[in-house]
């Protein structure tokens, strides 16, 4: 019994000292590309990204929205105006909450979150908003938008 | 041209030591087996509505999930891959969930159906990387591609894909008896492109490839291509590369970034569309090691793969009395079949065949 456990111990020691020493030949290799390798039909190791979740609520009742388009990007000038890139989306559910994943690191821009009521009146007619964001692994955001009031003898 | 030998050694080294740690980096998940392109190098034999069923994403997850116990999830990138994974409808919804779990993943694609919308949906769920095939300009990719639309589109996924900062991306070209010749204009094609990264390999004789005499390389052209390649990475402005399928002899290191390393069942796995616990979806079915509907994947990660792992049985038919054995250790999983007696092609015997008829 103690001969097993002394066999396990060892094989344990030795296998933390392989990781070492591949580590540190990682570290010495000729290209850091050692470690970035890739099959034939693979994919290159995957850039990591960040969860942006979160909660739309009505200024008026602090209930959660539906339908309102959350999107990450920034502003960009061209010529003398300024225009909005966004690469990731999605939509509040029926409760508001809302869930995805964008690269939030190292691009060296102002990083935005927008909302924006895509619905029209439908769910609410509500204003835009823009929230700025710092770059971490995951971000929650609770956002309130205002509501804003429809005039009913315009029809 | 850089003499490699140092670099060999320092591989070997290097190669031993990942053996007996073999730490799964790099999971590929066969998702569906349909396809929407029928392509004549293809080495699997998917079609469109191919009677298999794609594996349902639980399947995958609830074997997958034990692994964050051995390792950090985000030390693992899942290549998702088919048939054409885009196929799947639930693509953005597995890769939410596995980007929940930590993991990293991303896609293996013809980009036939690569689009706007998909490319926002994709980068929403967290993918981190794309592949893309491109065989040659427009005539060559639709001749290998076998589909007149397939180049125009895999060009929209292209510019999408390259003007995306978020994700790592390369294209792949199979360099075949006919593209061979415009590899010059196509590189050119894709630098317009802006493409940074490019991989090319040659066709193996497997799958719908296998006795078609289009597809593989003559001596001189293995040659050709891969003094092709030492060129192009005189060309700071794209990162070419050939791919980990063969030992290249004195070429190691000077087409691609290190030496050459087959890491199939020592850092890389699969789960194969019926389940079956493997490593590079292109090696032969009679490899398998398990299945996940009735081993733990962990479990056979940690305890089985040895054939992959002690290649010591590749010694024997062409490898046998190779003097570059040391180096090359019988070559690359997937160029071995079950009868386990030979190697199916050896390109750095290609290359030592043309050079000494020249
Ligand atoms: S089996 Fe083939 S594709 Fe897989 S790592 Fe080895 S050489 Fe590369
Ligand atoms: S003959 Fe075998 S060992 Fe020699 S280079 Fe070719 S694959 Fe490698």
């Amino acid at each position: 019994m103690r001969l097993c456990e002394n066999n396990s111990y060892i094989s344990g020691v030795k296998q933390k000292c392989r990781k070492i020493i591949s580590n540190v030949l990682k570290g010495f290799s000729l290209t850091t590309a050692m470690f970035i390798f890739q099959a034939c039909y693979g994919v290159p190791a995957a850039f990591p990204n960040a969860l942006v979740e979160g909660r739309v609520v009505s200024n008026k009742n602090n209930r959660g929205i539906e339908g309102i388009k959350v999107s990450f990007g920034y502003y960009y000038q061209r010529d003398t105006s300024y225009n909005r890139y966004s690469d990731s989306c999605t939509v509040t559910d029926n409760h508001g909450y809302f869930s995805f994943n964008t690269s939030i690191e190292g691009r060296g821009w102002s990083e935005t979150v927008f909302f924006d009521d895509i619905d029209s009146t439908e769910n609410g007619l509500y204003e835009n908003k823009t929230v700025e964001i710092e770059e971490a692994d995951e971000v929650y955001i609770n956002v309130v938008l205002n509501e804003i009031e429809q005039d009913s003898t315009s029809f | 041209m850089k003499s490699n030998r140092i670099a060999l050694r320092f591989n070997n080294f290097f190669v031993n030591n990942e053996r007996a740690i073999h730490e799964l980096n790099y999971l590929f998940w066969e998702c569906t087996r349909r396809c929407n392109l029928n392509c004549r190098h293809c080495g699997s034999d998917c079609a469109a509505d191919y009677k298999v069923k794609d594996m349902p994403f639980e399947d995958f997850l609830n074997a997958i999930l034990p692994l964050k116990k051995i390792s950090k999830p985000d030390t693992i990138t899942i290549a998702i891959t088919g048939g054409e994974p885009l196929l799947r409808k639930d693509l953005p919804e597995c890769g939410t969930e596995l980007r929940k779990n930590g993991f990293l993943w991303g896609i293996v694609t013809n980009g036939y159906v690569y689009n706007a919308d998909i490319h926002r949906r994709l980068l929403s769920a967290g993918i981190g990387a794309v592949t893309l095939s491109l065989d040659g300009l427009a005539d060559n990719h639709n001749w290998l591609r076998n589909n007149a639309r397939s180049f125009a589109n895999a060009v929209t996924a292209l510019d999408l894909i390259a003007s995306c900062g978020r994700l790592n991306y390369d294209v792949v070209t199979c360099v075949n008896k006919k593209n061979i010749k415009e590899l010059l204009p196509l590189k050119e094609f894709l630098l317009e492109h802006k493409v940074r990264q490019w991989r090319l390999f040659t066709i193996a004789p497997i799958g719908r490839a296998f006795g078609n005499d289009d597809m593989q390389l003559s001596n001189e052209q293995v040659l050709y291509l891969m003094n092709f390649i030492y060129e192009a990475r005189k060309d700071k402005r794209m990162r070419t590369t050939f791919s980990c399928e063969s030992f290249v002899g004195k070429y190691e290191r000077n087409v691609r970034d290190n030496c050459f390393f087959c890491r199939a069942g020592i850092n890389i796995g699969s789960v194969l569309i019926d389940g079956s616990i493997s490593a590079c979806p292109n090696i032969d079915r009679a490899f398998v090691q398990g299945n996940i509907y009735r081993d733990n994947f962990t479990d056979v990660w940690n305890e089985r793969f040895e054939i992959m792992r002690n290649r010591k049985w590749t010694r024997t038919g062409s490898c046998l009395n190779c003097k570059d054995y040391k180096y090359c250790k019988g070559g690359a999983m997937h160029l071995w079949d079950e009868k386990r007696d030979n190697i199916l092609t050896c390109l750095h015997q290609q290359i030592l065949s043309a050079e000494h008829t020249l």
